[in-house]
């Protein structure tokens, strides 16, 4: 996926704010592209304006799929609905047969630990566990691309770590082209292919860094992952 | 020191209950110092309602009452519900009609009766003005309840494309159920409040208001009090019975007890 000559401005508090300046990004098809940078600097624009929420002022989106799936920081499911129907209702555009789609359902649910919490409702659940849900309602959408509003964000390191797994072994088996916007390196370096470091507004794309090894071997401890750490930082640092 | 100890709701009911009880007794009180024209003992209107219950009159009037209270109410639910979702939806339709809604809301209830007397018969009479004093409340309700339907989930439904039909019943419908009951409660308890008074002025042939009327002419202090209980009754067995619905259309507001498995986190 190719994007080419964004240009946005917003009006903050009476000024005007470039975000976007004649930008363009590469997103390799079926990677996880992580965004770093700091606050501020247009990464969730960025989400916005490939979700749909936010129109550009010019700029082409090339390859950009119909069909998306987003996981946003907060779990955003229905409080009204079952895990399981907040789920199935995604899918009724796509799976017409109800059978089929409980089966999917159930696959789903399944692979993110949660089939024994089909017919909880999202209050009974604890926050990791609703993320879990989210995650499992963003890949039974059969999407070619995925949205990622720093979804792991709001857990402590133990939960994180379980989710980031969760996450993982779903995306491997079905790989989407991913924008994974977050401010945590290690995190990045965890879940992404290669990471892009955005300057301050106007954004630019400073430096793709690639991540090294296998996603399910990676380890934040392994030399590879504090090289590209120490890069990271300090093209954040602007050294 | 006490052995026992009270949990927070059932102090609560007893408090109720004693004050109840206070308030009984200083109605029997007072009516031991006046004669029964002014204030019969409570004995007598709670003897009086008892024996309205052998009457076949008496259900001929709570029936009548009952019949135009719910004709009104569901007159001002269906138009109070679609204006209120207009109107919380698209900002020009709220400035069409919120000049509408302030007379309204700002009228006398006796106008309203009045001027409906001139206009229908004695038994629509009730309905109209019960109608017209309560869909403003239904209104209100639920265009707050539509302005407040969570964005963040309006941004989730257009991501995964949900259709009209599914953003109506899964999203705005559920997020505002809350606010068009507790809506929906006010306007019921304000509708049989006006249906009486109605009936007081327009005296159809039966109806709570009527018999109360009657009653007043007739200096059948007794008899006001009791059909004031009727009055009373209803308007009780009605919130009650929005107490139940409230639970039977929110069953995810139930707190259930889940055997929490410690794997999944």
């Amino acid at each position: 996926m190719h994007i080419q000559g964004l240009y946005k401005h917003f009006f903050s508090s009476g000024s005007r704010v470039e975000v976007f300046r004649d930008f363009s990004m590469q997103l390799p098809d079926q990677e996880i592209t992580a965004v770093l940078g700091p606050s501020g600097c247009g990464k969730t624009t960025l989400l916005n304006i490939l979700a749909g929420f936010v129109v550009p002022d010019s700029g082409s989106i090339e390859g950009m799929p119909g069909t998306i799936s987003y996981l946003f920081q907060e779990p955003r499911l229905l409080p009204w609905r079952t895990v399981e129907r907040n789920i199935s209702i995604v899918l009724e555009h796509h799976i017409a047969d109800a059978a089929r789609r409980r089966e999917s359902v159930d696959h789903y649910l399944a692979l993110v630990g949660l089939q024994e919490f089909a017919q909880a409702y999202p209050h009974e659940l604890s926050g990791g566990m609703r993320q879990r849900a989210s995650i499992a309602r963003a890949f039974a959408c059969p999407s070619r691309m995925l949205l990622m509003d720093e979804p792991f964000q709001a857990l402590d390191l133990d939960l994180k770590i379980s989710l980031v797994e969760a996450f993982t072994s779903l995306w491997e088996e079905d790989p989407k082209t991913a924008v994974f916007v977050t401010h945590d390196i290690q995190e990045a370096l965890l879940v992404a292919d290669s990471v892009a470091v955005f300057s301050k507004a106007p954004a630019r794309e400073l430096t793709r860094i690639p991540v090294p090894g296998r996603r399910k071997q990676r380890s934040l401890t392994d030399s590879a992952l504090t090289a590209a750490e120490q890069e990271i930082v300090s093209v954040l640092l602007g050294r | 020191m006490t052995g026992f100890t009270l949990s927070a709701r059932s102090r609560r009911f007893a408090v109720v209950l004693l004050s109840s009880a206070a308030l009984i007794a200083l109605w029997g009180i007072a009516s031991l110092f006046v004669s029964d024209i002014i204030l019969p003992s409570p004995r007598r209107v709670i003897g009086e309602f008892a024996a309205f219950l052998s009457r076949p009159q008496f259900y001929l009037a709570l029936q009548a009452t009952v019949r135009r209270g719910i004709e009104g109410f569901l007159l001002s639910l269906l138009i109070g519900g679609v204006l209120g979702i207009a109107a919380g939806g698209i900002p020009a339709v709220e400035a069409l009609f919120r000049p509408l809604l302030s007379v309204v809301k700002a009228t006398p209830v006796m106008s309203i009766i009045l001027l409906a007397f001139i206009w229908f018969r004695s038994g629509t009479v009730p309905v109209f003005a019960g109608f017209l004093m309560a869909f403003p409340v239904v209104t209100q309700n639920v265009m707050i309840g539509v302005r407040e339907v969570p964005n963040q989930l309006l941004e989730m439904a257009r991501i995964y494309r949900f259709s009209f039909r599914q953003r109506f019943f899964h999203i705005i419908l559920p997020s505002i159920t809350p606010f068009l009951l507790s809506g929906a409660r006010s306007a019921l308890g304000l509708t049989w409040k006006v249906v009486v008074a109605a009936e007081v002025l327009t005296v159809p042939r039966h109806g709570i208001g009527s018999s109360m009327q009657f009653a007043q002419i007739n200096l059948d202090t007794t008899q006001v009090l009791a059909w004031t209980l009727a009055a009373i009754l209803l308007s009780a067995a009605s919130e009650l019975l929005f107490d139940l619905l409230a639970g039977l259309l929110q069953p995810y507001k139930r707190r259930r007890r889940l055997h929490a498995h410690s794997g999944a986190v």
